[in-house]
C-alpha cells in the first residue's frame, strides 16, 4: 500500500509575489510525478519549497520523511563539488544514508562504501570517479549529482530539470535506475520538467501551473 | 562605458588630485629629491656591508660553511619560521571564524559578532599586536609569533569569508535540503567549493608575513628585523 509521504494544505509559493496558490496535494511512495508548465511560473519554487528552502506564503508543508537524509534535491545547477571528485561527490550522500551522524571530518566509514560502489555502477561512472568533477561533461554531472542521489536513498527526490542536458541513452540509465529504486526503497521522485514528451514517458502523475493554480492532470 | 559610471570615475580622479594637492602643499620640495637619493644611496646602502653574510664572533660557528652562522641568515630563518608558524596557526583559527562570518552559512546574530571580532583583529597593524606581545612575553620570536597570528586571523579571516560567500548557492541548497549539518555543510561543501581562492589566500598571507616580519623585529619581536635594529 502506498505510503504519504508529504503533504501540501493550502499552499501558496512565491518570494514577494505568490506564483501559484492554494496547493491541496499529496504525495505518496512510488508516484513519480512532473511539474510541467511554462518558465518563470514557479516550477522551481515549488520545488524549493518542498525541499524547505523557501517558506510558503501562506499554508504549509507536511513532510513525512527524515530530516536528515529523507529528501534529496538536485538543483538545477546540480549542487556538484566541481574542485572534488565524483566518489567525493557521492559519498555525501552515502553520508546522509547513514542515520547517525558522522563528524565531517572522519573519512566514510567502511561499512558505507559499498553503497557508493553501487551508486557509481548504476551511473556507469566507475571510471570516472577519481576524476574531478569539474573536468566532466554537463551529461556526466547529471549522472553523478542524481548518483549522490542514489547513495542517499531518500525517501523522496525533488528533481530541478535534471533530464535536461542528457541524451537519451543517458536518458534510459538514469531513468531505469531511479524507478528500479523508487519501487524497491518505496521512494517518490517530483522533478520539474521542460521536455513534455519526456515527462509524459517517464512519470505517472503530471501536475501543471496554469495562470497561478497547480492543477493535477487525468493520465491513466 | 556608461555616463554615470564615467562621470563617477572623472568626479573621484578630480577629488584625488585636489587631496593630493593639498597634501603636498609645497611642490619645491621636489626639488632636489634625486641628488639628495644618490647622496643616500652613496653614503648609506653602497658599499653593501658584508660581514652581514660572515659567521658571528659569538657563539662559536660549529657549520662548515660561515654563512650559516651569519646574523643575515639567522635572521631571515627566523622570519622565515615565524612566519611560517604564525600562518599556520592564523590559517586554522581564521578558518572556523570565518565560516561564523559568512552570512550564506551562518544568520546573522552569528555572522555580526564574529565579523566584530576578525574586524578588531584586524585593525591593529601587526608592529602594534607586536608592541603589546613584547610587552608580555619580552623580546624575542614568541612576541613575534603572537603578534602576526592575530593579524592573520583578522585579514585572512575577512578574506576567507569572502571566498566562502562567493561560492555558488546551488551546493548549498542541495546539501541543506538533505538535511546535512551546519558542520557538515561547511566542511564537505563550502571549504572544498572556495579551496581555490582559500588556497590563494594562504599563499599571499605566507608571503605578506615574511615581509612583515622584518617590520615587527624593529620592535623586539624576532626575526630579521630585530637584527637590522641591534
Amino acid at each position: 500500500m502506498a505510503k504519504l509521504l508529504a503533504k501540501l494544505v493550502d499552499v501558496s509559493v512565491g518570494y514577494e509575489t505568490t506564483l501559484i496558490d492554494e496547493i491541496n496535494l499529496e504525495i505518496y511512495s512510488g508516484d513519480v510525478i512532473a511539474v510541467l508548465g511554462p518558465s518563470g511560473i514557479g516550477k522551481t519554487t515549488l520545488l524549493r519549497t518542498l525541499a524547505g528552502l523557501v517558506r510558503p506564503i501562506s499554508g504549509f508543508v507536511e513532510l513525512k520523511v527524515k530530516r536528515r537524509g529523507g529528501l534529496g534535491y538536485i538543483p538545477q545547477r546540480l549542487g556538484l563539488i566541481g574542485n572534488m571528485s565524483v566518489r567525493s561527490n557521492v559519498e555525501m550522500g552515502a553520508r546522509m544514508h547513514a542515520s547517525k551522524w558522522l563528524p565531517p571530518i572522519f573519512p566514510l566509514p567502511k561499512k558505507l562504501r559499498p553503497i557508493v560502489d553501487k551508486a557509481l555502477r548504476n551511473f556507469d561512472l566507475t571510471d570516472f570517479s577519481n576524476q574531478p568533477v569539474r573536468t566532466l561533461s554537463g551529461g556526466q554531472q547529471r549522472r553523478v549529482a542524481t548518483a549522490r542521489t542514489d547513495a542517499q536513498q531518500p525517501k523522496l527526490v525533488l528533481a530541478d530539470e535534471f533530464l535536461g542536458e542528457l541524451d537519451d541513452d543517458n536518458v534510459e540509465i538514469v531513468m531505469r535506475t531511479v524507478k528500479a529504486t523508487i519501487k524497491e526503497k518505496k521512494s517518490a521522485l517530483v522533478m520539474v520538467e521542460h521536455h513534455e514528451e519526456l515527462a509524459y514517458q517517464v512519470a505517472n502523475r503530471i501536475w501543471r501551473i496554469v495562470g497561478g493554480k497547480l492543477i493535477e492532470e487525468d493520465i491513466q | 562605458m556608461n555616463t554615470r559610471v564615467f562621470v563617477t570615475a572623472s568626479i573621484s580622479l578630480l577629488l584625488a588630485l585636489i587631496t593630493f594637492n593639498d597634501l603636498v602643499g609645497d611642490w619645491g620640495r621636489l626639488e632636489g629629491g634625486w641628488s639628495n637619493l644618490v647622496i643616500f644611496f652613496d653614503e648609506s646602502l653602497w658599499p653593501p656591508n658584508w660581514s652581514v653574510l660572515e659567521a658571528q664572533s659569538y657563539p662559536v660557528c660549529e657549520e662548515r660553511v660561515g654563512l650559516f652562522c651569519s646574523v643575515a641568515w639567522i635572521g631571515m630563518v627566523e622570519t622565515i619560521k615565524i612566519a611560517f608558524v604564525s600562518t599556520a596557526f592564523g590559517f586554522i583559527i581564521a578558518l572556523p571564524l570565518a565560516a561564523f562570518a559568512a552570512n550564506n552559512l551562518s544568520p546573522k546574530w552569528v555572522s555580526f559578532p564574529a565579523r566584530v571580532i576578525l574586524s578588531a583583529m584586524r585593525s591593529l597593524p601587526s608592529i602594534i599586536w607586536a608592541i603589546l606581545f613584547v610587552i608580555i612575553f619580552d623580546i624575542g620570536t614568541l612576541a613575534g609569533i603572537f603578534a602576526m597570528t592575530f593579524y592573520t586571523v583578522g585579514y585572512l579571516g575577512k578574506l576567507q569569508f569572502e571566498s566562502i560567500e562567493g561560492i555558488t548557492n546551488a551546493p548549498l541548497e542541495a546539501s541543506r535540503a538533505m538535511g546535512m549539518t551546519r558542520a557538515e555543510i561547511t566542511y564537505l561543501v563550502a571549504i572544498p567549493e572556495s579551496a581555490n581562492n582559500l588556497l590563494s589566500h594562504l599563499m599571499f598571507m605566507f608571503e605578506y608575513n615574511v615581509r612583515h616580519g622584518t617590520v615587527i623585529g624593529l620592535v623586539g619581536a624576532g626575526g630579521i628585523g630585530l637584527y637590522l635594529n641591534t
